[in-house]
């Protein structure tokens, strides 16, 4: 029943042995085929979605994935993969770090995530350090509130807010800084009150916060359109403004925008995809041309509408350009919010 | 359309051969999914999502399974929970408490079946609910705000004390130090990181999964390890073999009080099927534990939280149809499922896509009597786990529990957390500290906190919006008559037996 | 076998309470310093981690000052290098995983854990060879989880 005394020594002296040979493999680096298959048909293509399965990263990765194959432009599936972890950090982290130089890979973005790397939550990393690949929807925000709530427009809601800033409670997903947040005080800064004098409250998800709406605990949900998709017909909630430039197309015509009504508020949540930094700038092409001939398929079409989202196809060096402005833009209302903690 | 329509039309979905099959394969791989330690009902139906998806199985054919796998998994986690005293999932810890120690006594084929009944009679108890009161609870649900919510976790916290209540002061360091864990990451209310040192591994916080595994499937390896120092390194005798079934009808109460417990408490979403049966054990504990068996392989203990971890399994799903938010994180999934196939879930699914909502409802009554069908007969192959020697167990819990881990997290950070989380929950075992407090207090320690402030920041600072609905006050009263008013009236009791006696 | 130290005037559950002590007061310091821009509501990040701390200091120290309890049994000895052993075992697994990928660390760490268990070197090389590949099998192939490759 004892166990033996060399066969403890053997062990202990083969996980030595095999720590040390770590060590040496992990000091190789690998060396990369550059260029080489940028043209040939490629297999083991692979998505990211920099979060737990079911969410709006899954759903993004899942369009193009489904897309793609439908449309016949890869012949092998693309897989999904999930890397949960700091809202996106670790993924934008691993892939800087890790896979710099994996032509096969792109991961699932979107608006949120130019937002946190205006707010530096991407760790030591600026949105200059991956390649952004395209945009290929965007959803689009919109203020609810209960279909009985005394408000009828946006105005009323403004006239409200401006008269008495604690009598709206927005409840919405996401902390301070997050997309939710910042669509309630972009509107209590047009209304001219401060942004720190309103009421908020942060809830999970869309949901939840949609919910307490529906309770009466909030009164205000600055939401996506896409959250409120299977709640429009209920007659539960009305809908006072959409927060794009124009008004929607199909049956989201009847919503009045936010701008319409005299306030300069929009915001469009894009749903794009970035890849690693150093691949080359073929296989950079070859992902570029791939999503121009995506864009035009009807497959395409089909799946982006399938998951509730409007079209916004931005690729390529033109998409580079409106994250990187976009990054900017956020970094300066961020300041101007008072957001960053080095600033106090 | 009158629920006996919708019923029929359900019935007539779930009946198809298709659906039959699929739900019975849901069934079975949601048992192996549970059973096996760190793999639980949301690796399960994350792992089997897309392959329905890419199947093109039809939407309410691809629902009935993966919804098969999730209740399938709530059946599951209670053989590791007994057999190993590992918990397959996170609603599966209270089942350790007796259910283990029963299998200790070479009851383990008893503690199987009286379990696998439990959780028939909980998981049908719950899908009853779900049938008739499914709308009204709906409305249950939108009234808690959080005020309601932070009162239900004070309460939990309440009936907390009552589980180990011979060791205050340890279940309190154990409870704390749980919380501790949950406010690691960003903080859900400002957005400042707290804890993280520069890690954004960190920033969504520590994985519920990560803890799990680390503090009891770890932990109990380096416990095995001391058995084979000392000379009991016997297996498990398992001594029962005939049982009579109508032993059960002796725990009716405990069960259906169980059910109904864990039903309501799984409408909350949020809360879920952990919150529910540790408030049906210590409901269990409190009405019944008179001679101090709870704890020592009581059926009671074992029967009630099982019934009320199913019937939670159910009543998430009554906020997930009806109001389309999840109830839990497996209902997350089923959510994101419903999404891919571009279905809303909402009040308008049950008149806008009745084969869906009815086929589901349907086959959560088919998916429990097949479980319980595949379950029986398994109890004997499943006892036979406890006859693996513990050269082959414990390499096989170790490989289990970090495929569990890569499965959510494909990181050594990962790995080395539960590492960390494991030793550190060896070193309470030894010190004598439960590890249930500690896992109660990182699943609620996140909501009390989040509840609190958000009420608070509704009401502008004002404390009273504690206090001010009636469902609150319910809940306050509920949590004063545990701790203060029930000792009492028990000792006053004790008292007046002892004088009988005498 | 293990003969154990008698009890000393500390033991061992009162170090710990004094680690937790410690460790509370580390971890009130730590959430102290945050700066914090603005908060919605009256308690901020900071309220709920400092109650916890205090909560902890507080009976950490009814610990430390309560009767002595029954003297812990610590592996000593053999069991104490075993338990160094099986540590090692667990973190060069993980660590391995990821340089040799799931196959070849799986194969390697199940032997070793069955050695460490006493079983024979027969069954052990043929439980971890076994292992590795039945749980890649199931897993990695059957499951699509994504278990590591060897980075070669």
């Amino acid at each position: 029943m004892l166990i033996n005394r060399w066969k403890i020594g053997f062990l202990a002296v083969i996980l030595a042995a095999l720590s040390l040979q770590g060590c040496q493999n992990s000091t190789e680096s690998n060396d990369p085929e550059n260029g080489a298959k940028a043209k040939t048909e490629r297999k083991n293509l692979e998505c990211i979605a920099p979060a737990k399965p079911g969410g709006g990263f899954d759903l993004t990765c899942r369009l193009v994935a489904n897309a793609l194959l439908g449309s016949k432009l890869i012949s092998t599936p693309m897989q999904v993969k999930y890397m949960p972890g700091g809202i996106g950090a670790v993924a934008y982290n691993h892939v800087i770090g890790m896979r710099d130089r994996d032509e096969n890979v792109i991961v699932a973005a979107s608006t949120g995530s130019a937002l946190n790397l205006a707010q530096g939550k991407f760790g030591e990393y600026d949105e200059n350090a991956v390649r952004w690949l395209a945009a290929l929807g965007a959803d689009y925000g919109i203020i609810v509130v209960r279909a009985d709530s005394p408000w009828e427009n946006l105005e009323d809601l403004m006239r409200s807010l401006r008269e008495n800033p604690n009598s709206v409670v927005f409840g919405a997903a996401g902390s301070i800084g997050s997309q939710d947040w910042m669509k309630a005080a972009l509107l209590a800064k047009a209304a001219g009150v401060d942004s720190k004098k309103m009421r908020f409250v942060s809830y999970e998800g869309g949901g939840e916060a949609l919910i307490s709406v529906l309770g009466g605990q909030t009164s205000v949900c600055p939401c996506d359109l896409s959250e409120m998709k299977g709640q429009l017909e209920s007659g539960k909630y009305k809908i006072l403004a959409v927060l794009s430039e124009s008004r929607l197309s199909g049956q989201f015509s009847q919503y009045p925008t936010a701008k319409e009504q005299g306030y300069d508020v929009t915001w469009a949540v894009w749903r794009g995809y970035y890849l690693p930094p150093n691949i080359s700038e073929a296989d950079y092409q070859w992902w570029v041309d791939k999503m121009q001939e995506l864009v035009e398929t009807e497959a395409f079409k089909k799946e982006l509408s399938d998951r509730g989202l409007f079209p916004y196809a931005k690729i390529g060096s033109e998409y580079e350009e409106i994250v990187k402005k976009q990054v900017q833009q956020f970094r300066n209302s961020v300041k101007k919010f008072g957001l960053n903690p080095d600033d106090t | 359309m009158n629920i006996l329509n919708f019923l029929i039309q359900g019935f007539s979905v779930a009946l198809q051969p298709i659906n039959l099959g699929v739900a019975l394969i849901g069934a079975f791989i949601g048992t192996l999914a549970g059973a096996l330690p760190g793999i639980g009902p949301i690796n399960g139906v994350a792992v089997l999502l897309p392959i329905a998806y890419t199947l093109n199985l039809p939407p309410e054919t691809a629902l009935i399974m993966l919804s098969g796998i999730y209740y399938g998994a709530e059946y599951g986690g209670r053989i590791s929970s007994i057999l190993l005293n590992i918990p397959g999932d996170s609603s599966a810890v209270m089942t350790t408490l007796d259910g283990h120690p029963l299998a200790k006594q070479g009851r383990a084929s008893q503690a199987l079946a009286i379990s696998a009944i439990s959780s028939f009679i909980g998981g049908t108890i719950a899908v009853v609910g779900l049938t008739l009161f499914a709308p009204l609870l709906a409305t249950l649900a939108i009234k808690f705000g959080p005020a309601e919510y932070f009162a239900l976790i004070v309460f939990s916290f309440s009936v907390l004390a009552i589980i180990v209540g011979h060791k205050p002061i340890k279940t309190a360091i154990a409870a704390i130090l749980g919380m501790m864990l949950t406010t690691v990451g960003v903080d859900s209310s400002t957005g400042i990181l707290r804890y993280t040192y520069g890690q954004p591994e960190l920033y969504d916080g520590i994985d519920f999964l990560i803890v799990v595994i680390g503090l009891f499937a770890i932990s109990e390896i380096f416990i095995l390890l001391e058995k084979t120092d000392t000379s009991k390194l016997v297996p498990i005798e398992i001594k029962d073999r005939a049982w009579q079934w109508l032993e059960i009808f002796k725990y009716k109460w405990t069960i259906l009080r169980a059910s109904i417990i864990g039903f309501t408490i799984g409408v909350l979403p949020g809360t879920g099927a952990s919150v529910a049966s540790a408030v049906a054990y210590s409901l269990e504990k409190r009405i019944g534990d008179r001679d101090g068996t709870f704890g020592k392989g009581d059926v009671r203990g074992l029967a009630a939280p099982e019934a009320a971890n199913n019937a939670a399994a159910g009543g998430a799903f009554v906020p997930m149809l009806t109001l389309g938010i999840p109830g839990s994180g497996t209902t997350t999934i089923l959510l994101g499922a419903l999404l891919l196939y571009n279905i809303q879930p909402g009040p308008m699914l049950f008149s806008e896509r009745p084969e869906i909502a009815g086929g589901l409802i349907a086959s959560m009554y088919v998916g429990n009597l097949m479980l319980l069908v595949l379950n029986l007969p398994l109890v004997k192959v499943f006892t036979r786990i406890l006859l693996i020697p513990l050269w082959l167990l414990v390499p096989g819990i170790t490989v289990m529990a970090t495929i569990g881990v890569l499965s959510v997290h494909g990181s050594i950070f990962s790995l080395f957390w539960m590492l960390g989380i494991g030793l550190f929950g060896y070193f309470l075992r030894k010190l004598d500290y439960s590890l249930v407090p500690f896992i109660l207090g990182f699943v609620l320690g996140e909501l009390l906190e989040a509840n609190l402030r958000r009420a608070l920041a509704i009401s502008g600072g004002q404390i009273d919006i504690l206090f001010q609905s009636e469902i609150s006050r319910v809940l306050w009263f509920l949590t004063i008559l545990t701790i203060a008013v029930l000792p009492a009236f028990q000792s006053i009791r004790k008292a007046i037996l002892q004088k009988a006696k005498s | 076998m293990s003969e154990l130290p008698k009890a000393k005037a500390v033991n061992s559950s009162r170090i710990f309470a004094g680690l937790m002590l410690a460790f509370a007061l580390f971890y009130a310091l730590e959430v102290i310093g945050l700066k914090v821009p603005f908060a919605y509501d009256p308690l901020g990040p900071k309220a709920f981690p400092l109650l916890l701390a205090i909560l902890l200091a507080i009976f950490s120290l009814l610990v430390v000052f309560s009767p002595q309890e029954q003297e812990i049994r610590w592996p000593a000895n053999r069991l104490l290098l075993k338990s160094v052993l099986l540590a090692m075992t667990l973190v060069g697994y993980c660590i391995c995983l990821f340089w040799f990928g799931f196959i070849l660390a799986t194969i390697v760490a199940v032997t070793l854990l069955a050695l460490l268990f006493e079983a024979r070197w027969v069954h052990s090389l043929s439980a971890g060879i076994l292992s590795g590949l039945i749980f890649y099998g199931l897993f990695g192939w059957l499951l699509q989880i994504p278990l590591p490759k060897p980075l070669w």
